[in-house]
């Protein structure tokens, strides 16, 4: 009688709790429904990327992105400054570097004599920009130009302040600009990179480059930058042997596929997907590529407009009209870098040269978009990593002077790509040492190109290592009041 | 428990007849300030009524006995006796802040319309259950009236739409900065979220709404909201002014305040005179208000065009994508699609055609180097929501404009690098819609297009840069195949330039080469003899390349060997064994390892040519550089012997000095004699004792370089 009793009493309690647990789960359920990442019932972030949709209707389809590496003086260029050239020679107040740290180049000077540019300044345009004389060119597109004179940045030497600017962080493990933005709208040409790299180098003070700038990071390495060198061979290793021919190749990548897809059967590993696509994306670049390098049908206009040096490979001229091409056939973030602006001494002499490598082929860039029609959906950026002490470093006379790292602010601009043209955002100090209105921060400038290609930076995220990073990390703001 | 039963009851009766008075009577209130505080515990008091009424109204739903009934019967009556006094508290309320407005009526009318219920349905409430249908509707009619009087409170204290909100603010806007307006999507926005809440035509707190013109002219019991023209005047702007402590500063000091933004922009309105209906960007564009109401304005722009077609399927879509015909949606959530080509062996018709199933939805259309002819173009122009076409060097013609003219959206075109004519881009200029249209590098002039500028000054046409002619420019340098150097026998050398079409000239004399009379280089040059190379490109519309100066030295005599008979100073010593024959023409740039220094002895080297040779000039490379204290030998002399110790002088060069400084160069010194043969030469260079006085090392030694040494014959 006990035992029936128990176990009747068992069963109920079997079956109120089968009932509770009904009601249990369906009250789950209706909880999951507020939190939708719960059981991956709809999709997240990152499944939405993997459609390389943008979040919102982009205003740049592509960027170019003209970097000159080693920081060009923001005072020789776009900040016009006319009182650090009254007050030369005198010592920078205290009040004005308030604290700022120094690099190791001129920690140990006794002094900081302010120095004014060796170029003078003029007006153009409608905006009715100042442009230093050093760029003719530049000056004559100012009304497509958005220039930006309060970019600041964290850090004070090239190799962190170069990492900071192209991927969000100083360190150097995480994915560049164009890899994030190649993981976020995916490739447009199947038969190009969606992220290339070109190099060129002036005749300036230089620092180096190094590949960890158009990395991939913790993100698949198909959207690491791929490198174009000058020469008869761009691509490394795209190129089949000399001898083999093209229907060779095809059946060899066909048996090759044939192997990988039973190894992908059996295994289902997405990097054999993966790596079938990409040997298959090589075989049409093989094509594609050569197509694109080929400058035998450029006018003589366009070569004059780039200057002859565009036909001379490795040459800045030649990179700039190379990132049109590109451009033109739809690959999605273009990185230059031209080296040689880290001008610590003999100043006017070594921008002199460097102005003239690229003061035509970047104004050119911007003409030759726009009468394509391209330069509305092509977002074009020149600048450095930082900006340049308005005092000087080591000997000085009025032509002859250098000036160190200074990362309270610099100038830079954007053209094209939704931007507003002709105007001027930002403004310094009249010593040009700090920022008085509207600062753009690294990560703010990362967030706004992000904005114009249609992708919310906070939105572009990737899991790795139990947390989910971005390129602005855990900052940045979107400039509104620069897009058109 | 009776008495509390008859206590209460009687309460509610007495409260009964209160509420009968404030309600009728509540225009000639004069409250008190104790009553005052009484009135605002309305908002707290009338949570009890709305639960012991509903739960109330079950009892008519439930087969009744004497123990809920009991329960329910107490329930009942603090029920009413709540509601009763609740309703008089808001109309104390009411009263005291001058709420005004059809919300407020409203929930004046039903509040009290529950009360007197509610009493009823106790007092009664025998009879009412008796009657089940009557039971039950009433319950009904309960329940809709309590209902309705707190959704009329929450609409006063929270405003108008508060529940349903969420549900309509994900809607995207479509408002564009072209058709906003300073009062409608600026001014009454601000209104709205910022005073809405108690001033609006539902809600007249102190009598004032400021839900449309005509209430925020009308102003309310203190007086005049706005006056146009007048800050000082627009109680709108001063009570906002007032400190935040001050009772009467607007928004109350609970309420969300108006930002530093807003209020300058509606004292910016206001200063204007107040315009209803003026469109933002007819405002002069460096007015304060315009600024700021563009500023304003961004967040509730359209972010994206709204489309009325449907998306196609992503299925079709995705049957559609090739690797050389990408179909990308212009947005997540956007519907309409862009259409690229690349790869123009892969294009034909049908990649154009086969597009069908999408038609509606392509906007956006780029096909540049494409082979698109006018037939294919006769398939995009009936596509009817395309707004962009980019169809740059293509084989379209002017035919094909009247078909890219027809379509109702499109409003950009680029054709640059068509066949297009002046004909063909007016054709296109007929369509009212298109905004921009791209022209370079056709046959389109620029004048032509200037003429017409003026009759079309809304639409952007583009016709780029054209240089050609124009910009004369200087030439990039020609490319020569071999640097200056020794050459031995027959060396051919080959002139490439980068740019097609150019000229190159050249001459062998050390002039430069003029662009009508050198020498024009059309195959590889082939040297045999020591030779100055200049080169220049020219072609028509450039200005002739800089010259390229190359110097080219025919190796002499084979040397076995030579010694050094006077060591070179240590600081220069580097290659000492080989430098001097190793047929390197060294410039200046290295002399710290290409280059032997002499400063305090004199320069002695003995060649040994293997067997008597029949010579007559020995060359000898020297380094003038002035500022780095290198000046050319004093004296260089040469002689000649066949056993190694008897030895003839041949000959002896004094060469010029320098009389000042000047820029470093490599000098080629030439010790020239009547031909003779020997076996051993032998050359002596004697640096400068004293550095002359101009000269900033004057009176102390100078130096002396050589490098290579050739013999001739």
């Amino acid at each position: 009688m006990e035992k029936e009793l128990l176990e009747h009493g068992l069963n109920a309690n079997r079956r109120k709790f089968i009932s509770r647990m009904s009601l249990g789960l369906g009250s789950a359920a209706l909880g999951s429904l507020l939190i939708p990442d719960l059981f991956g019932g709809k999709e997240s972030a990152e499944d939405a990327i993997m459609k390389a949709v943008p979040h919102i209707a982009p205003k740049a389809k592509r960027v170019i992105y003209l970097f000159q590496n080693g920081a060009p003086s923001q005072l020789e260029t776009f900040d016009y400054k006319p009182m650090l050239r009254e007050r030369m020679g005198e010592d920078l107040p205290e009040s004005i570097r308030n604290g700022q740290r120094l690099t190791g180049m001129t920690a140990g000077q006794s002094k900081f004599p302010l120095i004014g540019s060796y170029y003078d300044f003029k007006q153009y345009g409608k905006s009715g920009a100042y442009v230093s004389d050093l760029f003719p060119h530049m000056a004559s597109v100012v009304d497509d130009l958005c220039i930006i004179k309060s970019m600041h940045t964290e850090a004070i030497n090239h190799d962190p302040a170069l990492t900071f600017f192209q991927s969000g962080a100083q360190q150097g493990n995480r994915p560049s600009m164009g890899s994030w933005v190649s993981y976020g709208l995916g490739t447009e040409n199947n038969n190009l990179p969606a992220f290339c790299v070109l190099l060129s180098r002036g005749k300036g003070n230089g620092q180096g480059v190094y590949s960890k700038l158009w990395t991939n990071g913790f993100l698949d390495s198909v959207h690491q930058g791929v490198q174009f060198s000058s020469g008869d061979n761009p691509i490394l290793y795209l190129q089949d042997q000399a001898g083999m021919d093209r229907n060779a190749r095809r059946k060899m990548l066909d048996k090759v596929a044939t192997l990988n897809n039973l190894e992908y059967e059996q295994f289902g590993d997405p990097e054999i997907a993966a790596k079938i696509q990409q040997y298959e994306m090589a075989y049409r670049m093989q094509t594609a590529v050569p197509e694109i390098i080929d400058t035998s049908k450029e006018s003589d206009s366009v070569i004059k407009m780039y200057g002859p040096d565009c036909l001379v490979p490795g040459t800045y001229a030649a990179n700039c009209l190379l990132a049109r091409k590109l451009s033109e056939s739809g690959v999605r973030f273009i990185q230059l870098y031209h080296q040689g602006w880290d001008q610590h001494g003999n100043l006017p002499n070594e921008m002199r040269g460097q102005a003239k490598d690229v003061d035509q082929p970047s104004a050119a860039l911007i003409k030759d978009l726009k009468q394509r029609g391209l330069l509305d959906e092509t977002l074009v950026i020149w600048g450095g990593e930082f900006g340049r002490t308005n005092f000087c470093q080591g000997p000085m006379t009025v032509d002859n002077y250098g000036r160190d790292h200074h990362p309270r602010c610099f100038s830079i601009w954007m053209a094209g790509g939704g931007v507003k043209p002709g105007i001027v955002h930002g403004e310094t100090d009249d010593f040009g040492y700090n920022i008085i209105k509207d600062p753009v921060h690294v990560h703010d400038f990362q967030a706004t190109v992000l904005n114009l290609l249609g992708l919310e930076h906070e939105q572009l995220t990737y899991k790795f290592q139990g947390r989910r990073y971005r390129l602005t990390d855990l900052y940045g703001n979107v400039v509104n009041n620069i897009i058109a | 428990m009776k008495w509390i039963e008859k206590v209460a009851s009687s309460l509610a009766f007495a409260g009964l007849f209160l509420l009968g008075i404030v309600f009728v009577f509540d225009d000639k209130l004069q409250i008190p300030v104790w009553l005052q505080v009484a009135g605002r515990m309305h908002p707290l008091l009338l949570h009890l009524p709305i639960t012991l009424l509903l739960i109330s109204i079950i009892s008519y739903f439930i087969p009744s006995n004497t123990s809920t009934n009991n329960v329910f019967g107490y329930v009942r009556l603090f029920g009413a006796l709540t509601a009763i006094f609740t309703a008089i508290m808001g109309i104390l309320l009411a009263t005291e802040e001058g709420t005004e407005g059809d919300t407020l009526q409203w929930h004046k009318w039903s509040g009290t319309a529950v009360a007197v219920l509610a009493w009823i349905l106790y007092s009664y409430a025998s009879f009412i259950q008796s009657n089940k249908k009557l039971a039950i509707s009433t319950g009904v009619l309960l329940f809709m009236l309590t209902i309705t009087t707190g959704h009329f409170g929450a609409t006063l204290t929270h405003g108008e739409g508060f529940l349903t909100a969420p549900l309509y603010t994900n809607e995207p806007s479509t408002l564009t900065l072209a058709e906003a307006r300073i009062y409608p999507n600026v001014v009454a926005t601000i209104f709205k979220e910022k005073c809405g809440t108690c001033h609006n035509n539902s809600n007249k707190k102190g009598g004032l709404s400021l839900s449309d013109s005509v209430g925020i002219m009308t102003g309310g019991k203190s007086g005049k909201a706005l006056v146009a023209g007048d800050l000082l005047k627009s109680l709108v702007i001063t009570r906002a002014h007032l400190p935040l402590s001050d009772k009467k500063h607007m928004p109350p000091i609970d309420k969300p305040q108006l930002t530093a933004a807003e209020l300058a922009i509606l004292e910016a309105w206001i200063q204007k005179g107040a315009p209803f209906d003026t469109k933002i960007t007819s405002i002069n564009s460096t007015d304060t208000l315009r600024i700021l109401a563009e500023e304003y304005i961004k967040p509730y722009l359209a972010k994206e065009e709204k489309y009325d077609f449907d998306a196609a399927s992503e299925s079709t879509i995705d049957k559609l994508k090739s690797n050389y015909r990408v179909i990308k949606q212009l947005g997540e959530k956007s519907p309409a699609l862009a259409v690229s080509f690349y790869g123009q062996s892969m294009y034909n018709s049908s990649t154009l055609t086969e597009l069908d199933p999408i038609k509606e939805q392509i906007v956006h259309l780029y096909a540049a180097k494409m082979p698109v002819s006018d037939a294919d173009v006769s398939w995009i122009g009936k596509l009817p929501n395309l707004k962009r076409l980019n169809v740059n060097y293509s084989n379209v013609t002017d035919k094909s404009m009247a078909e890219i003219a027809s379509m109702k959206k499109i409003n950009s075109v680029s054709v640059a690098g068509t066949a297009i004519t002046m004909q063909g881009l007016k054709t296109l200029l007929g369509n009212k819609n298109i905004t921009e249209i791209f022209v370079w590098d056709t046959k389109i002039k620029p004048s032509d297009i200037k003429a017409i500028s003026k009759q079309y000054a809304q639409i952007k046409i583009d016709y780029g840069f054209d240089g050609a002619d124009t910009l004369i420019i200087t030439l990039n340098d020609p490319v020569v195949s071999l640097p200056s150097g020794y050459f031995k026998e027959n060396q051919p050398i080959e002139i490439k330039h980068v740019i097609k079409g150019v000229t190159i000239r050249y001459t062998i004399d050390g002039t430069d080469p003029d662009s009508s009379t050198s020498l024009v280089y059309s195959k590889p040059i082939v040297l045999n003899n020591t030779t100055t190379l200049s080169v220049r490109a020219f072609k028509t519309g450039w200005k002739g390349s800089a010259t390229v100066r190359n110097f080219y030295m025919k190796a002499g005599f084979p040397v076995a060997g030579y010694k050094l008979t006077t060591p070179p100073d240590a600081k220069y010593n580097m290659n000492a064994a080989t430098v001097l024959t190793d047929l390197d023409l060294a410039d200046y740039t290295d002399f710290s390892s290409k280059w032997l220094g002499y400063q305090n002895n004199e320069a002695t080297v003995v060649l040994d040519m293997g067997s008597p040779v029949q010579t007559s000039r020995i060359m000898v490379n020297t380094l003038h550089a002035t500022t780095s204290y290198i000046l050319p030998p004093v004296s260089l002399m040469a002689w000649g012997s066949n056993d190694n110790k008897t030895w003839k002088p041949l000959a002896n060069i004094k060469p010029e000095m320098p009389t000042m400084n000047d820029a470093p160069f490599a000098q080629m010194l030439e010790l020239k004699y009547p031909t003779a043969s020997f076996r051993y030469l032998k050359i002596t260079g004697q640096p400068i004792k004293k550095l002359p006085s101009w000269h900033q090392g004057k009176g102390t030694p100078g130096w002396f370089f050589m490098s290579e040494i050739t013999v001739n014959n």
